[in-house]
């Protein structure tokens, strides 16, 4: 079969993208789930799997960004992922914070005119950081959870607790995470040149 | 599917249930209401005759309760209150973890997909969501005929391996990886759409979604855990 897909930006999503989407969604799905497995081992493995994972992913969202040109389409995949997530029993959060940062990759990419690589990488380096999502409450609501503990544990530990997630932890993990993808991202469109440009799988 | 002695729920009381438990363990709520949740999904893994997933769920989320609110009790220090916190951590997610591993594997796509329908989700929701569900087992399937390729080819890096070269590794298997992906979405939304997918209008189903009476005990359940945790903030635990 010949594929009739055009690479120039369309305005409207249509069931073809949609395909697409759910297509490229699965197999980053399941590499960001895969590398959340090997934490399993211990929360070091776990800091490693989503760095392997956000740099797998980058070329998966590469080769995604290059085959569904229209605007929207990183804003879906990020409810999806989010979906995903929701149903396998990560934070309910996780929905708008995808779908967010999957709206802001979208104004990003349509900046850039859906064909600029820097445009691209720096749009996956934002969406990227959605991997906040899944630790989100043990960001938030963290008052409630001093008192479940400080009833447990005493008043101490607790106030001990609250001083290891400030926000400027967070804030050193996003950098970090924003890099790695920046870093996956370029390393996609590299894996894209050699390998399927040539191919003309993508113009 | 549906087999006798099992109690079988409408996927949409799943799924609102999915998205209540969630909220309620993740959220804010006392330690209790966690507690709470896993007693019902524990109820729920017996009723679909799950005993061995029932019987791990209830050992785990016996063991990190217990971590969280008896060990700091009995030993002091440092250790067993960074055990501790892990403890209530893990009955949290594990908790929402253990639903959702109940949710999953008694929900069949074509269920999901009649619900999301149902339910009225738009089209850009459940076409990608449907297709998703449809195309996890293809990357598994992929994922495995790579990696025979790769043995018969002698380029099978094996687990050590793999750990030393993450990157090349990751090449040889991705490459392969998008490029059959990337022809099966062509095949798959060139059949989809002889098929009528994504057509506005209700596509109708072959899966008949009926409210039972034990939905409605199930829901009740779950509403009066969220009532519970909004009025009952100012409990102990």
């Amino acid at each position: 079969m010949t594929s009739q897909q055009t690479t120039s930006s369309r305005s409207k999503i249509s069931t073809r993208d949609l395909v697409n989407i759910g297509v490229y969604t699965a197999i980053y799905y399941v590499i960001t789930f895969l590398g959340g497995m090997v934490g399993i081992v211990s929360p070091i493995g776990m800091f490693v799997g989503f760095v392997l994972s956000t740099i797998i992913g980058g070329t998966v969202i590469m080769l995604f960004m290059a085959k569904t040109p229209v605007m929207g389409a990183m804003t879906v995949l990020g409810l999806i992922v989010g979906v995903l997530m929701l149903a396998t029993g990560h934070f309910w959060g996780c929905i708008p914070i995808c779908a967010a940062l999957g709206f802001i990759a979208d104004l990003i990419v349509k900046a850039g005119h859906y064909h600029s690589r820097t445009h691209n990488i720096l749009a996956y380096g934002v969406f990227q950081l959605w991997i906040i999502g899944p630790f989100a409450p043990l960001f938030m609501n963290t008052t409630a959870y001093y008192e479940d503990m400080r009833s447990s544990m005493g008043a101490q530990y607790a106030t001990q607790m609250s001083q290891i997630f400030t926000p400027l932890v967070v804030a050193i993990f996003v950098v970090i995470l924003c890099f790695v993808g920046l870093f996956g991202a370029w390393i996609g469109t590299k894996l894209i040149d050699r390998h399927f440009a040539k191919a003309r799988l993508v113009s | 599917m549906p087999q006798k002695n099992v109690l079988t729920f409408d996927p949409r009381t799943k799924i609102v249930l999915l998205v209540l438990i969630n909220i309620l363990v993740l959220g804010s709520g006392p330690f209790i209401i966690t507690l709470a949740a896993a007693g019902i999904v524990a109820a729920l893994y017996l009723s679909a005759a799950k005993w061995t997933g029932a019987l791990k769920f209830v050992i785990f989320v016996s063991i990190c309760a217990a971590a969280f609110l008896i060990l700091p009790a009995v030993i002091g220090g440092p250790v067993s209150a960074v055990v501790a916190v892990t403890g209530y951590w893990l009955a949290r997610f594990g908790v929402s973890c253990g639903y959702a591993a109940y949710f999953i594997s008694t929900t069949g796509p074509a269920q999901i997909s009649a619900a999301l329908i149902a339910l009225k989700f738009p089209r850009v929701i459940v076409v990608p969501l449907v297709v998703v569900i449809r195309f996890i087992p293809t990357v598994a399937e992929e994922l495995h005929a790579i990696s025979d390729a790769m043995v018969l080819r002698g380029i099978y890096p094996g687990p050590i391996g793999a750990l030393a070269h993450p990157i090349r590794t990751a090449e040889f298997v991705l490459v392969p990886l998008l490029a059959a992906s990337s022809r099966i979405a062509d095949d798959l939304s060139a059949s989809s759409m002889l098929r009528g997918l994504g057509s506005h209008r209700n596509p109708t189903s072959i899966e008949k979604l009926t409210f039972n009476f034990t939905d409605v005990v199930l829901i009740l359940c779950a509403l009066a855990l969220t009532i519970f945790s909004i009025f009952g903030k100012g409990l102990a635990l």
